[in-house]
């Protein structure tokens, strides 16, 4: 991967300290042979001795149990966010990154509403609004939630009386979460959120390319659903739409997201397995973050290391789960592959 | 005052106060960074505070300059009479440790910073760090050499 955009970077003496920390903080990160500890680990107690050794014990001292894992995940990640938002180079930054729950939040509001199933297993309390304050905005008892979630939720009503699918909701709901870091990336001036937000916007287009052709959904909503600003045009994006799946990838290892396209020969396009695009999209901007190793005054380490602790979380919910219900090993290896490839 | 006197007072000051600045920016940056490590690991205290008092020798340089070129002119005891032309010279002889110390500070400090990070995960490897941040610091000495050399060079009284 290219470095010479983050060496040209502009020194920022501000997140001296903040970086000084987190460079501590990533030493207590479980990376892979911590995690193939704690999936080999023979009895509950040596679990709880290897998450211990990685700054879950504090969670599991005051009597929980492991089986009560959610929670204690929930709660070292809400520590790992306050921790930053502590910084005071890093509070912007925290809180930009979790904003991304309250827009998870309504979303599972919202599609659970479509559904009429429950939305609670999905939801998080990572996020800054209140869920029941969506919730009373969604069943009418109140009027606003706040004015980029109130965007959302106006734009996704008008389109479900016309076309009542989950798949616009997670359409509209990611659109609007982009728009809104782009609006805060260039609002606080950090030229590194920009380069990273077109990333993103890419990223989310391919999603979107690749959620509406499953949809046999028509061109008008591809239209409307991709975002501007990513480095693929998105007149190529539309051509795309009713090529082949070969046509797709030949397309993309045009691009700096040949690494996505060529993971596993391209079989999550022809299976049509968008969560696996989603975890290579996430090891993309991960990889893009990993960058953050030379830098020693940025912004990037902050949210490099954010990342790096909601992947451990996703992983560790597997694993948790898996051996709790005494899942086999080697299936609840398999589902890792989708992380580490 | 005469001019050359004035210009030679200029020049110490001017000595003391580039190279300051660069120490003093240089130390800012990598005590920042050390500040943000001992939150979590007091005890690397000693490794950290050698790397943040690196970018401080430019500063010692500068005071030192300026030292010599009051002994020089006299400043200290009889002050002698300096014509205009050795006071350019010795405006002239301070500028290498001013301007050496104040760039070189700066940038040691980044260096510093950075070695912070290697403090931080690989304290075995903290000496790697210092040697270099003692790169950058074999300018800011160059620059004293010269200075010190033009110094001795130069005639007053």
């Amino acid at each position: 991967m290219a470095y010479s955009s983050l060496i040209k970077m502009k020194w920022d003496s501000r997140y001296l300290s903040a970086v000084g920390n987190i460079r501590v903080l990533e030493k207590r990160i479980m990376g892979r042979p911590a995690m193939v500890r704690l999936l080999e680990a023979r009895s509950e107690d040596e679990m709880c001795r290897v998450l211990g050794d990685y700054g879950y014990g504090e969670f599991l001292d005051d009597g929980s149990s492991i089986h009560d894992f959610e929670s204690i995940l929930s709660a070292h990640l809400r520590r790992s966010y306050e921790l930053i938002e502590k910084m005071s180079a890093g509070r912007l930054i925290a809180r930009i990154s979790r904003r991304r729950y309250d827009f998870h939040n309504l979303k599972a509001l919202l599609k659970a509403d479509l559904l009429g199933e429950d939305p609670e297993p999905s939801l998080s309390t990572l996020g800054e609004i209140p869920v029941s304050r969506m919730k009373d905005v969604l069943s009418g008892k109140a009027k606003e939630i706040s004015p980029e979630l109130d965007v959302v939720v106006r734009d996704v009503k008008a389109y479900l009386e016309n076309e009542s699918s989950p798949q616009v909701v997670d359409l509209l709901v990611d659109k609007a979460y982009i728009d809104y870091i782009s609006k805060m990336g260039s609002e606080i001036g950090i030229q590194f959120f920009d380069r990273l937000v077109s990333k993103q916007v890419d990223l989310t287009n391919i999603k979107t390319l690749m959620r509406i052709r499953k949809m046999e959904s028509n061109r008008k909503l591809l239209v409307d659903a991709l975002l501007p600003g990513g480095e693929i045009d998105n007149a190529v994006l539309l051509r795309l739409y009713d090529r082949s799946n070969e046509d797709i990838l030949s397309a993309l290892r045009r691009t700096s997201y040949a690494s996505i396209a060529n993971a596993g020969g391209g079989e999550w396009l022809h299976k049509g397995d968008i969560s696996k695009l989603e975890h290579l999209s996430d090891n993309f901007i991960l990889g893009y973050l990993g960058q953050a190793r030379i830098v020693t005054s940025g912004p990037e380490p902050l949210l490099s290391y954010l990342m790096q602790k909601d992947k451990e979380i996703k992983i560790l919910r597997i694993i948790l789960v898996g051996k709790i219900n005494s899942i086999p090993l080697d299936l609840i290896r398999e589902r890792l592959t989708v992380f580490y490839g | 005052m005469e001019l050359g006197m004035i210009l030679a007072v200029f020049g110490a000051a001017l000595a003391v106060a580039l190279a300051g600045i660069g120490s003093s920016i240089g130390i800012g940056y990598a005590a920042q960074a050390s500040n943000g490590v001992m939150t979590e690991e007091p005890e690397k205290f000693t490794s950290l505070l050698i790397l943040s008092v690196l970018p401080g020798t430019q500063g010692m340089y500068g005071f030192v300059v300026a030292f010599f070129v009051m002994l020089k002119v006299g400043l200290l005891g009889t002050t002698l009479a300096v014509t205009p032309a050795q006071g350019w010279q010795i405006l002239g002889a301070c500028l290498p440790v001013g301007l050496a110390g104040l760039f070189s500070g700066i940038h040691q400090g980044k260096v510093s910073a950075s070695g912070v990070a290697i403090v931080a995960k690989q304290p075995q490897e903290f000496v790697k760090a210092v040697i270099f941040s003692a790169l950058v610091e074999t300018y800011a000495v160059l620059g004293l050499l010269i200075t010190i050399l033009l110094l001795m060079g130069i005639q007053v009284g």
